[in-house]
């Protein structure tokens, strides 16, 4: 297996004053240029863990352990000033809602300028940009510079947020669900521009995403998160088709259960709080495979096949989950 | 034949602005049955929100009809709409700025019931609260202390606690968590089922419309281009727009490599509509006879598409011996 570009290892990360830390023990590897993926829903630390890894935690939020490893050098070590330097230029992000990242009161041109001439674009900054703008196929890059943000369209704007990480020519990019409220169309072409300046640049993507089919398309390997730490690490295939974690086998069913009509009668999914305390697995409360066990003893990410981690103390027990999903989809295919 | 709970006839809406025309609805012509639950999807921009506030009469349409339960209400005023509006609601977009801020969700919920002259408010609260399935110890929050999916269930609540008989959810899952869109969407299929409520859900999300609505209409730049049964759109989409739309929506499987219908570029301004398709411009199969204006062809049981390929669909159709 080729060295990693980044690895987040132990990861812990609290806010002041809360009992429970955000972020819990965090192992992650990204892979260079390759797009790696980290599922999970809202509240289960992904955008935590990209802010952490560009140093952007919110106030109140401290680290309290683990490592940040990117070329070499451990990122939670570095001084604010040599921080603001590795990010644009090793660790590019993207955002979700892209016109909220723009400056509304600059024009889109301007910005790109700055960005360009913040990481030392040449004598001519401005052609830069205009050239940058080419590239992420906007069709009138002259004109679309001029432009303010309110005046493009939220793909147009997400484009100019991918010309402006551009400039600054990462090692990773870091995408917070870039396409989450766009449309489908327009995704999808966001998704393609992505895919193609990443086989031209060679740059790492970690695609933070809810949305499990753009995962499975662009993914090669995928974290799934739950309760602030990772709980399964592996690549697409096995995620998806043989799942070990509990939690992402209920995901993979959750996909084939949305997958039918909606009947008032089924039941709600159990929402239990996680349990309070650092030992323990965090989907105790509504793993259906739980143990007493699982709640007192320090569970963690375990390596367990090939590339495949998992953090289940009964993951060996639970080898059938897969046949499960399965199982479930050929009795429905049978019923409909 | 039931008779239609909502038509729209022939809606057309315009905006002025900056000495330009903003054309949001170009001749939209809908019918809705009572107890159906119908979709309406289309890319932003197409008009599916101006449609929404047409239909609710929150804007009123430059020209048209809409008809509710047989009564023309297209010109009505302000205080004749309100008797209309005790069967008719709207649940917006995004429910944060929806609801008003300082307000707790008891005074959010009672206000509709008070308006509307609801005998014994509190009994219907606690019924509603129920419904919705949201606990009483919620009533003395405010919108900002509520989460994503509380605050589009006080939305709702607020929407359907007056027993109207139609409601218009504008993006109802647009605010909220996976996890929580499923059991919102259990929540207005049984409401649908109990109450026979008729429901019109606009989206940009297929997804969410797939398995909750019964039709589904197509919009794009300010046209109905596509109409059907859900499961017949989704198995046979006729107008190459609806293709394209369909094509677009990942699979969430790594096993299968999907095939993507082409698109050419950006989307339309509504300040300048073609002639004839509106999608035309960005349409790979286009040709000079797409300039002239299509109309809905039937390429199925009630299924309907205004494209030149939907034609032949009806011709092989008519060709085939019965």
């Amino acid at each position: 297996m080729t060295l990693p570009l980044l690895a987040v290892e132990g990861l812990t990360v609290a806010f002041e004053g809360e009992p429970r830390p955000v972020l819990q023990d965090v192992n992650l590897t990204v892979a260079p240029s390759a797009w790696t993926g980290l599922v999970g829903e809202s509240g289960s630390g992904k955008s935590m863990t990209a802010l952490s890894v560009l140093g952007l935690l919110p106030h109140g939020a401290q680290v309290l352990g683990g490592h940040v490893m990117i070329e070499g050098q451990d990122l939670l070590q570095l001084s604010p000033d040599r921080m603001r330097k590795v990010r644009g230029s090793v660790i590019g992000m993207i955002f979700q809602s892209p016109r909220s990242a723009l400056n509304p009161l600059m024009t889109v041109g301007d910005q790109i300028t700055r960005a360009v001439r913040h990481h030392g674009g040449g004598k001519n900054p401005e052609r830069t940009a205009l050239e940058l703008l080419r590239r992420v196929q906007i069709p009138d890059p002259e004109l679309c510079s001029q432009a303010y943000p309110h005046q493009l369209s939220g793909g147009m704007c997400q484009r100019v947020l991918i010309t402006m990480m551009l400039a600054a020519r990462p090692k990773l990019l870091i995408a917070d669900e870039p396409t989450t409220g766009l449309d489908v169309t327009v995704q999808a072409e966001i998704l393609d521009l992505m895919q193609s300046l990443q086989q031209e640049t060679g740059m790492a993507i970690l695609l933070i995403s809810h949305d499990l089919g753009i995962i499975a398309e662009h993914c090669e390997r995928v974290a799934v998160m739950y309760g602030g730490t990772v709980v399964e690490y592996a690549p697409v295939q096995e995620v998806f088709h043989r799942p070990k974690h509990p939690y992402t086998a209920h995901l993979m069913r959750t996909l084939v259960e949305t997958d039918r009509p909606v009947h008032p009668s089924d039941p709600s999914p159990r929402l239990l709080p996680t349990p309070n305390s650092t030992v323990g697995c965090r989907y105790a409360g509504r793993c259906p495979h739980a143990e007493v066990a699982c709640v007192t003893e320090l569970i963690r990410l375990e390596l367990v096949g090939a590339e495949h981690s998992v953090a289940c103390r009964r993951h060996a027990e639970l080898a059938g989950l897969a046949l499960e999903v399965k199982a479930g989809t050929q009795a429905r295919a049978a019923l409909s | 034949m039931t008779k239609p709970l909502l038509e729209v006839v022939d809606l057309k809406c315009e905006f002025h602005e900056r000495g330009r025309t903003v054309h949001a609805l170009n001749g939209v012509s809908l019918s809705i049955d009572p107890g159906e639950i119908v979709g309406l999807v289309g890319e932003s921009g197409c008009g599916k929100s101006t449609l929404a506030r047409c239909i609710v009469r929150l804007l009123t349409p430059t020209s048209g009809r809409l008809i509710f339960a047989g009564q023309d209400y297209t010109v009505w005023p302000q205080m004749r709409l309100r008797g209309l509006r005790k069967d008719m609601q709207i649940v917006f977009q995004d429910p944060l700025t929806a609801l008003n801020p300082s307000w707790t969700a008891r005074q959010l919920i009672m206000e509709p019931l008070h308006l509307h002259h609801v005998s014994d408010p509190e009994s219907r609260l606690a019924k509603v609260l129920d419904e919705v399935e949201l606990p009483a110890s919620i009533l003395s929050r405010r919108p900002s202390q509520l989460s994503g999916g509380q605050r589009q269930r006080v939305a709702i609540a607020r929407a359907i606690g007056i027993r109207p008989r139609f409601v218009v959810l504008d993006e109802p899952t647009a605010s909220i968590d996976m996890s929580l869109r499923t059991s919102l969407l259990r929540l207005l299929r049984k409401l649908q089922q109990e109450d026979g409520l008729t429901y019109l859900i606009i989206s940009h999300d297929l997804s969410t419309v797939r398995h909750i609505c019964d039709r589904l209409f197509v919009m794009y730049l300010g046209k109905v281009v596509e109409e059907g049964r859900m499961h017949s759109i989704f198995t046979s989409p006729t107008h190459v727009y609806t293709r394209v739309l369909l094509s677009s929506i990942p699979v969430p499987n790594p096993s299968v490599r999907r095939e993507r219908v082409p698109i050419q570029g950006e989307p339309p301004s509504p300040t300048v509509i073609p002639s004839g398709c509106p999608f035309r411009p960005r349409c790979h199969l286009a040709e000079l006879e797409c300039e002239q204006p299509q109309p809905l062809y039937e390429v199925g049981p009630e299924h309907f598409a205004a494209c030149r390929l939907a034609r032949s669909v009806t011709l092989a159709h008519a060709d085939a011996p019965a």
